[in-house]
């Protein structure tokens, strides 16, 4: 049993036809770095809020389910029942999804209070401690400082700081560096797998950064159009990729693509691979939805071309 | 010639390496700081010199002029002079006394309305907007029933069936002024609680009122609060016009409503200093805090 097993996930706007995330599986052992990659609109943050139970508004889950260690994170009145000590989230604009008018120290004192149940001023102390931890220098002044008054690494490290606080089981990452230097990246990156290692914590890393991926992940789910292509550990996928848009994607960085694809929109509507469009292997088999197939013990392809007998 | 001398001049220049010019950031005093301020915002320098004569005469007035009560039959209608400045009323009263005694009460009255009403409002609003659904709409409704009357009317209907008192003037006007409040609270926490640190604060675990009251509500208050200092002046305004309708703050309170009531008949008799200056003092306050608000909800600063 996996650590975290998010299996046919399917969500779409309320009332409508056509699934945004289409039987969306995935599942995270204990102490794993998993990484969701694909291109804007692919469905990675998408999946991680459904996971969470954190869908915008308009947006609903009809199908699937994710379940850590076993149990279910809704509840059957169908209320969310995940604690902050379970999943918490690493947010892309760290200096949005910290509240503005708040001192960061009550930030990341908050969350320790509220899930170890200490007094204010213990978790206020925790929490300073705790800034230290993600490496922020003077601690006890930036703890009364606001978010405004922080660059955007140090906003960063905060919310690394309240994600952290409570010793979750999963961590999500959500492009954490994409709104940051290209210097701080790679502080950051240390950062989150040094915690995540000291905790020993799952983490779903969201990027578009295959850079990012190989330097990060175990393993690696690629997702288009809300539709998970295929999942597999880091060094198999980058050494052989199996499915036609993790190819392209691969060579889309070395340069060597030498087609050019005209239509990048993703048909939602469309009942078959979302990727067939695009595709120069689709074939006709590719008008229907493929499923998921295990090609050895750790990888799965979604494409028909991985069957035994291609057609 | 002239001309071509400095033509010349500046031309020998460019050919060596000669710094014409240096930014050198001029340091300014803290006046000139000031000044360069009060010039590129003037009405809003003026709001706040006069709100803030307002408040000096407001907290030290009082104690500096005589007693607004004190009735002198002997001196009735004795027009502005160097021993009162703004002339006597009916009663020989110093008009000058009871309308600095005045600007104390009225603008006390004033700020405790708005006061009332923002803390008031911004509750009911933050929960409408944030919580949504029945509790939005059945609030929605009742404020969009308390906008249709017209604020002025709406506080007469209410201080007329409650009992007249002071406290029962503020409870009214600021009564009438709630629905404002809820409608900027509303509008700005239905953004917020959108925004990621509200989802952050969700999912560490926060209850939902407190993510309501300790995270969406501060960052909602902007609105209200910049439209406080213009209510604050409405309140001035409807305090005394009610007051003037002899409804709520009754004679011989010291107040520019009453005052202005008390004075509006001696006009035809020629003794127009017992109702014009209250009357001004009236303009001059709502005006002060007209310009400060108007500014402010421009975002000019």
């Amino acid at each position: 049993m996996s650590l975290l097993e998010v299996e046919g996930l399917t969500v779409g706007l309320v009332g409508s036809p056509y699934p945004i995330l289409r039987e969306v599986s995935f599942s995270v052992e204990p102490g794993e770095i998993l990484a969701l990659v694909g291109e804007s609109g692919s469905g990675k943050t998408m999946a991680a809020l459904a996971t969470m139970g954190l869908l915008p508004l308009g947006i609903e889950m009809t199908d699937g389910e994710a379940r850590l260690e076993g149990q279910s994170m809704v509840d059957p009145e169908g209320r969310v029942t995940r604690t902050a000590a379970q999943i918490s989230m690493i947010f892309q604009h760290p200096v949005g999804a910290l509240n503005p008018t708040m001192r960061v120290g009550h930030q990341v004192g908050r969350v320790i209070q509220i899930n170890q149940e200490l007094g204010r001023t213990e978790a206020l102390e925790a929490a300073v401690e705790m800034l230290g931890h993600v490496g922020i220098p003077g601690p006890e002044r930036v703890a009364r400082n606001f978010p405004h008054q922080l660059s955007g690494g140090m906003c960063q490290r905060i919310m690394i700081a309240m994600a952290v606080a409570c010793r979750p089981r999963i961590l999500i990452a959500d492009e954490p560096t994409t709104a940051l230097d290209v210097t701080v990246q790679a502080q950051i990156f240390d950062l989150i797998k040094s915690l995540a290692s000291e905790i020993g914590c799952g983490v779903i890393f969201i990027t578009h950064d295959l850079g990012a991926v190989a330097e990060m992940a175990d393993r690696v789910a690629v997702m288009y159009g809300g539709q998970v292509m295929e999942e597999s550990p880091v060094r198999e996928l980058l050494a052989d990729p199996r499915h036609p848009y993790t190819r392209y994607l691969l060579e889309s960085i070395t340069h060597e693509v030498d087609h050019r694809v005209e239509d990048i929109g993703v048909d939602f509507a469309l009942r078959g691979c979302r990727f067939g469009h695009r595709c120069l292997s689709a074939h006709g088999k590719c008008n229907q939805f493929p499923p998921l197939l295990e090609i050895s013990p750790d990888r799965s392809v979604s494409c028909f071309l991985q069957l035994e007998e291609p057609i | 010639m002239n001309n071509e001398e400095t033509h010349t001049a500046g031309t020998s220049s460019d050919s060596g390496f000669v710094v014409e010019r240096v930014y050198v950031p001029e340091e300014k005093s803290r006046t000139r700081k000031a000044l360069s301020f009060m010039r590129a915002n003037p009405l809003f320098s003026v709001g706040v010199a006069l709100l803030l004569s307002f408040v000096a005469l407001a907290v030290l007035g009082p104690a500096l002029v005589g007693d607004p009560l004190r009735t002198n039959p002997a001196n009735m209608y004795s027009p502005p002079s160097a021993d009162h400045w703004f002339g006597t009323d009916v009663y020989g009263r110093d008009v000058f006394a009871r309308a600095v005694n005045a600007a104390r009460l009225d603008l006390s009255i004033g700020l405790a309305i708005a006061l009332v009403a923002m803390v008031i409002g911004s509750a009911i609003g933050v929960v409408s907007g944030y919580f949504g659904g029945r509790v939005d709409e059945i609030v929605m409704r009742m404020t969009d029933v308390l906008l249709a009357f017209p604020g002025f009317v709406l506080a007469l209907i209410i201080v007329a069936a409650l009992a007249e008192s002071l406290l029962n003037v503020v409870i009214a006007v600021a009564a009438a002024y709630v629905p404002y409040f809820i409608r900027l609270t509303r509008a700005q926490a239905l953004v917020e609680r959108e925004q990621e640190y509200a989802d952050a604060a969700r999912l560490v675990g926060n209850k939902p009122f407190r993510v309501a009251f300790r995270h969406v509500l501060p960052n909602s208050l902007r609105p209200a609060l910049v439209s406080a200092t213009l209510v604050t002046g409405w309140a001035v305004l409807t305090v005394a016009g009610l007051a003037f309708l002899s409804v709520g703050i009754q004679p011989p309170t010291a107040e520019w409503g009453v005052m202005v009531g008390e004075g509006a008949g001696d006009i035809i008799t020629g003794e127009w200093w017992t109702s014009l200056f209250p009357g001004g003092m009236i303009v001059l306050a709502v005006m002060a805090f007209h310009f400060i608000g108007d500014d402010l909800m421009e975002e000019r600063l």
